[in-house]
């Protein structure tokens, strides 16, 4: 706790004096101690804030041993809203919250960043990180988190905000496997008009009009059964009306 | 001493047993909960009126030609099939409709049952060459060569042996049906089946249930140019045979009825089937059908056959000698057939890489 503890005190110093935390005393990094070397931490420290003042969105990268909040998503929530992360800058911010304890993580955006990093984008950041986050690499987790958030924005700003590619394997078997069912079932259909000598396994075109006279008719109720199936859940899930996010674990 | 009845699930067949609890009959195998009441009408329903199937048909009495009538007949047999065919004494050759033989041996006519109906040939024989024309041009697959025109003439008119059977059936049918309903919450799916047991009796009528009377006529093909409008069947006479032939009875009465109960039976199960409605599905479990004033007759009904040999296979036509119905099995063309399949395959390959690109997906 040797970072994060003198950064904490000075910002709950901050609240206790109901002065807004600007993003400037926010720090884009902040971690227990021992995850990452010194020279890591300022490399990092200094990336997150060369991309803050470039594109104008707050990057941050948290790493805690404990979740004081109902959970990580909750506490990655907390984080921003009490510490003003994403709140001065002109397009919102996005923090990735990490607990070494609970294995768990979250990502949380606000502001502009909730368009930034859609669905697609958070999911991208995920996968790069997460094994990273299992092998306990927690400065490359932070550093591929910035190149992927720099990415995203980038492609955001050219007008083309990120999207998941199909798995072109994927495509191109749908693309080869649709039409092939589709015209097999075709011929399959011209073929069956090849042979009309099929027989009558029936006779009503011989039943005398008006013949037909019911007699008894009963519905018997026996009983009922319910089934119920659960509903997908997604692994991730948006945390306030605010913020969009995700989280998970490694 | 009272003997002790068992009790068995409608559903499974296990033996149920009452749930103190809930007051009900329940299997311990499958699960299911019936009430009391739903079980007494069950069982009233299971114990009423279901007795064995019973078909019965009148005894058929056969009638043999006049003198008179036989003199301007003769046999013809098919030395290449075996098919024993009547037709007019002075017939020239004849192609064997059957199996498309032209050596076909004229012999002397013997008595064989005198028919009571027939229904004349109505289509004649250019405008049934015209019907299978039609029916080529409905067959996608068909090879050019195929529709030989010379091959086509050679069709002949060929009043096809029938029983005919007339009843009133009596059901008594039970159906094991379900109801489906679904709805959803914000956590789950839930769908909720009610079984029911259907119960269906009464009477249906039925008249001229045609079954063939050759075992040289296929059923499939004689079925299949079905059915034939019977106000214009008349009393036999052996002008009608005129110009063409007419297949010999094999089949009795008796052994034919088998494919009329079949096809009673069927028929029967669905005219009830469709008075339940508003179930998601509806199977018969049990039928017991009988008839009554059961009658059978003879009769000669008039069908076009064609033999055609392709490609070493012999290929089979049946038009209706009333309707023009036509049905028969076409040889295939395996190139006509893939290059259309490469059309269809190539058109949608194109549509579909052009809807992948257009999303994104490329």
């Amino acid at each position: 706790m040797k970072k994060i503890i003198p950064i904490l005190l000075v910002l709950l110093t901050l609240c206790a004096v109901f002065v807004p935390v600007s993003a400037e005393s926010a720090p884009p990094v902040a971690v227990i101690y021992g995850v990452m070397t010194d020279s890591e931490f300022d490399s990092l420290t200094a990336r997150l804030d060369s991309l803050c003042d470039t594109y104008e969105v707050d990057i941050a990268f948290i790493v805690s041993d404990e979740i004081v909040t109902e959970n990580a998503v909750t506490e990655a929530d907390a984080f921003c809203d009490t510490y003003g992360y994403g709140s001065e800058t002109s397009k919102g911010g996005i923090l990735f919250f990490v607990c070494t304890s609970t294995h768990e993580y979250a990502l949380s955006t606000c502001g502009e960043a909730n368009a930034i990093f859609g669905g697609d984008a958070l999911d991208y950041i995920e996968s790069a990180a997460n094994p990273h986050l299992k092998k306990g690499e927690y400065y490359k987790a932070g550093d591929i988190f910035a190149d992927k958030c720099e990415e995203i924005i980038e492609k955001y700003e050219s007008g083309e905000p990120y999207k998941k590619k199909a798995n072109p394997l994927l495509v191109i078997g749908g693309i080869v496997l649709i039409p092939l069912i589709a015209a097999l079932a075709f011929t399959g259909v011209k073929q069956s008009r090849m042979n009309t000598a099929t027989g009558q396994s029936e006779a009503e075109d011989y039943i005398r009009p008006d013949s037909m006279k019911l007699e008894r008719s009963e519905d018997i109720f026996l009983y009922s059964k319910v089934t119920k199936r659960e509903k997908p859940k997604s692994d991730s899930s948006s945390s306030t009306s605010s913020h969009g996010g995700k989280s998970g674990s490694f | 001493m009272d003997t002790i009845k068992d009790y068995k699930c409608p559903c499974c067949s296990a033996p149920l047993v009452f749930d103190a609890e809930k007051q009900n009959m329940h299997c311990e195998f499958c699960g299911a909960d019936i009430s009391l009441e739903a079980f007494a009408q069950l069982d009233k329903a299971d114990g009423d009126g279901m007795t064995s199937s019973s078909y019965d048909w009148e005894h058929y009495e056969p009638r043999s030609f006049d003198e008179g009538e036989a003199q301007g007949l003769s046999s013809y047999t098919c030395p290449s099939c075996g098919a024993e065919i009547t037709g007019d004494g002075s017939m020239g050759s004849t192609i064997c409709p059957y199996c498309g033989n032209s050596a076909i041996v004229k012999g002397q006519f013997e008595g064989t049952l005198r028919p009571d109906y027939v229904i004349p040939f109505k289509v004649d024989k250019k405008a049934a060459v015209a019907e299978f024309e039609k029916a080529c041009k409905g067959a996608p697959f068909l090879p050019d060569e195929f529709k030989d025109k010379k091959r086509i003439e050679e069709m002949a008119g060929v009043y096809i042996p029938f029983w005919m059977f007339d009843c009133d059936c009596n059901a008594d049918i039970r159906y094991s049906a379900q109801r489906e309903k679904s709805w959803s919450d914000s956590s789950y799916e839930y769908t909720k089946t009610d079984y029911y047991r259907l119960v269906r009796s009464g009477s249906i009528g039925f008249q001229n249930i045609p079954s063939s009377a050759s075992k040289k006529s296929d059923s499939s093909y004689t079925e299949s140019v079905e059915p034939f409008d019977y106000g214009e069947a008349v009393n036999f006479n052996t002008a009608y045979l005129s110009g063409y032939l007419a297949d010999k009875y094999e089949i009795s009465a008796e052994e034919s009825s088998e494919r009329a109960n079949e096809r009673v039976k069927n028929s029967t199960e669905s005219a009830f089937i469709g008075t339940s409605v508003g179930y998601s599905s509806v199977v018969p479990e049990s039928s017991n059908i009988s008839f009554s004033n059961g009658k059978v007759r003879y009769s000669l009904l008039p069908v076009w056959m064609l033999n055609i040999k392709y490609n070493g296979e012999n290929y089979k036509f049946a038009i209706n000698g009333q309707t023009g119905k036509t049905v028969g099995k076409f040889p295939i063309d395996k190139r006509k057939k893939w290059l259309y399949f490469g059309k269809v395959y190539a058109i949608g390959l194109a549509v579909c890489a052009i809807a992948a690109k257009l999303l994104g997906l490329l």
